[in-house]
């Protein structure tokens, strides 16, 4: 213990990183358990519950879902999420507040009441059970985390650069493409790792919108709950969290190797 | 190449807000004109018109014949020195410096020649792969200055380029920035609030009050001739005494109640009970024993006494208390023949009336007590 630290406040930190980490590590350690049921502590080490978990056609197929709509949920969000922040800090019309609270609407909507409507509303567009609209839907999700970050990163954006670029020759695209684009794209970086998690660990909406072939990883998980209690699950969860784990990484790395950002 | 370039009447509001009124400037092709004032007087309004970031209500720009007024920044192909520098920060130096001529699609060849060119010429030619973030601030307003002359403008703004710089390194890059810009003949336009800045490295000055231009010339002409109260306690220190002219005896006098001061003007002049100012620089001032003062026919002789003596190597500096309640400071050549006085001395203050200068009105701030303005 360093000097100066209070024992209170070190049992408050402790208990605290307990509550925040210890449910994670309990299940990464369930998954290399030997044991048949879901049992903590674990008896005996094996990894006989990955390979379980990967030899499976369901698994491995939620598996590719899951990455497919995470990563077009990302992009789709990406895209469209870094237009609308420009739109919102550059644009010079009314309304621009109301746009900007819409767009984070879906951050603020409780995830069942945006699956119920977009279940009807797919219906209608014979989008529900498909790959488009599991991305569609996952693209909603990210938006607003897109249009946040870009936005900020627009905002700390030095206006006077764009100004020298102007100043000394470069017309508004190639301002756009040599100057504010890259300064940009750290945040459009991060706003779509954002999206790509929020996708990722989605159940609610993907619960609603996916058919028996186009269930994510956390849909089929949530069935698996139901019916099967033996370690496998534990393996899917950890797997789960370590791309989430891996992806706050870069996130880090981005940051850090970025000072501008 | 000429960069002559003329402002006409420019004006530009914001709301009720005048930032520039009539602005009106003939700069010739390789001058160097310093627009100098506070903050919020409009010389960097004027400043980003020239550049076309701001689009003036009224008046005309025109670039060697060419009006600009019109024109977007990017087609008037004028160099520009931000005061942070703006140096993009994802390229290397010779990025940054390539990006104008990159800009004109000059061949890649060329490019490069005249990139190591531009760094020779602010002896940053071992710093090209370095990125803007790894540069000291004088090394960033250096790359800033390359980047702002590579494709040979015929005019470049600068606007406070060297704020955010101390003194020492100031001065060493007022004197690199003068030369660089003689030695291309490029016309600049130069935006600062630091006087003697200002004084050391212009051809003229055009000294900015309110959004209008107060009084435009070279520095001599400010520092000696000043127009109003204004110029003269903006550049250069200097004492002040505000008062009535009264038609006097033989002449017209200045009359605040105190001791009048004889103006050194002919009686036709000035207005009889116009509110004037008189202006005398503190090394106009000369400081004798009492009775020892020459009785020049053309002097102010004032008495008092010393308050202050400050020894500041080469000159020393008096603040004198005079008779009738006025204060002054006074520069004295440490060589000059009177030797130390020491504080409480009895004197006499006394001026040729031809260092007297007269403006209309006051300093602002209301009336004067006769003391040394800055």
């Amino acid at each position: 213990m360093r000097p100066g630290a209070h024992p209170l406040l070190v049992a408050f930190a402790a208990g605290l990183a307990g509550i925040l980490i210890g449910p994670t590590l309990i299940v990464t350690v369930m998954s290399f358990s030997a044991a048949r049921l879901l049992s903590f502590p674990p008896r005996g080490l094996s990894l006989h519950w990955y390979a379980n978990f990967l030899g499976d056609d369901t698994w491995v197929r939620a598996i590719m879902n899951s990455v497919q709509v995470g990563v077009g949920a990302a992009c789709l969000a990406t895209v469209v999420g870094s237009l609308m922040a420009f739109g919102i800090v550059r644009g010079r019309y009314p309304g621009r507040a109301a746009v900007n609270a819409l767009v984070l609407g879906p951050m603020l909507v409780p995830s069942v009441v945006l699956s119920i409507g977009l279940y009807f509303m797919f219906v209608r567009l014979k989008l529900v059970g498909s790959l488009p609209g599991l991305v569609i839907a996952h693209a909603c999700l990210g938006l607003p985390y897109v249009v946040l970050v870009v936005s900020s990163g627009l905002r700390t954006l030095d206006p006077s650069l764009e100004r020298a670029a102007s100043g000394l020759g470069a017309g508004p695209l190639r301002t756009f493409f040599r100057v504010t684009l890259p300064l940009t794209l750290p945040s459009a970086a991060a706003g779509a790792l954002f999206a790509f998690i929020t996708s990722w660990d989605d159940v609610i909406v993907a619960f609603f919108l996916s058919s028996p072939v186009t269930r994510t990883l956390p849909v089929v998980m949530w069935g698996a709950t139901q019916d099967t209690t033996d370690p496998t699950l534990a393996a899917v969860a950890t797997f789960l969290s370590l791309v989430t784990t891996l992806i706050f990484v870069v996130f880090l790395f981005i940051r850090r190797r970025d000072p501008t950002f | 190449m000429n960069g002559a370039l003329s402002l006409t009447a420019v004006s530009k509001r914001y709301g009720d807000v005048v930032a520039v009124e009539g602005v009106s400037i003939d700069v010739a092709g390789g001058e160097f004109l310093t627009l100098l004032g506070p903050s919020g007087s409009g010389k960097t309004t004027t400043l980003q018109i020239v550049a076309g970031f701001v689009r003036p209500d009224r008046g005309t720009v025109v670039l060697d014949g060419r009006d600009l007024t019109g024109v977007p920044p990017h087609r008037r192909n004028i160099g520009m020195v931000f005061q942070n520098y703006a140096l993009f920060p994802h390229m290397t130096v010779a990025d940054n410096v390539a990006f104008p001529l990159e800009s004109r699609r000059m061949p890649r060849a060329e490019v490069r020649r005249r990139v190591g060119e531009a760094l020779e010429t602010v002896r940053l030619g071992g710093l090209a792969a370095r990125m803007p973030r790894q540069l000291s601030g004088g090394q960033q307003q250096r790359v800033a200055l390359a980047r702002a002359v590579v494709f040979r403008p015929p005019l470049l703004l600068m606007d406070e380029p060297l704020g955010a710089l101390d003194k020492k390194l100031r001065e060493r890059l007022q004197l690199e920035i003068m030369e660089i810009s003689r030695g291309l003949g490029v016309t600049v336009i130069y935006v600062t609030h630091d006087q003697e800045e200002a004084l050391f490295m212009s051809h003229r000055i055009a000294v900015y009050h309110g959004g209008r231009i107060e009084q435009l010339g070279t520095p001599d002409e400010l520092y000696e001739r000043p127009v109003s109260a204004f110029v003269a306690g903006f550049v250069g220190d200097s004492n002040m005494f505000t008062g009535r002219v009264d038609d006097g005896v033989s002449e017209p006098v200045l009359i605040d109640g105190r001791w009048p001061i004889r103006l050194g003007v002919r009686r036709n002049g000035l207005q009889a009970g116009a509110r004037v100012t008189v202006v005398v620089r503190p090394e106009r001032l000369r400081v004798n024993a009492p009775g020892a003062s020459v009785g020049a026919a053309r002097a102010v002789t004032i008495p008092g006494r010393v308050r202050e003596a400050i020894y500041l190597g080469s000159v020393r500096k008096y603040v004198i208390d005079l008779e009738g309640d006025r204060r002054v400071t006074a520069r004295v050549q440490t060589s000059d023949a009177t030797g130390e006085l020491a504080a409480g001395a009895p004197v006499e203050v006394t001026w040729d009336v031809a260092h007297g200068v007269v403006v209309p009105g006051e300093p602002e701030g209301g009336e004067d007590e006769g003391g040394v303005r800055r």
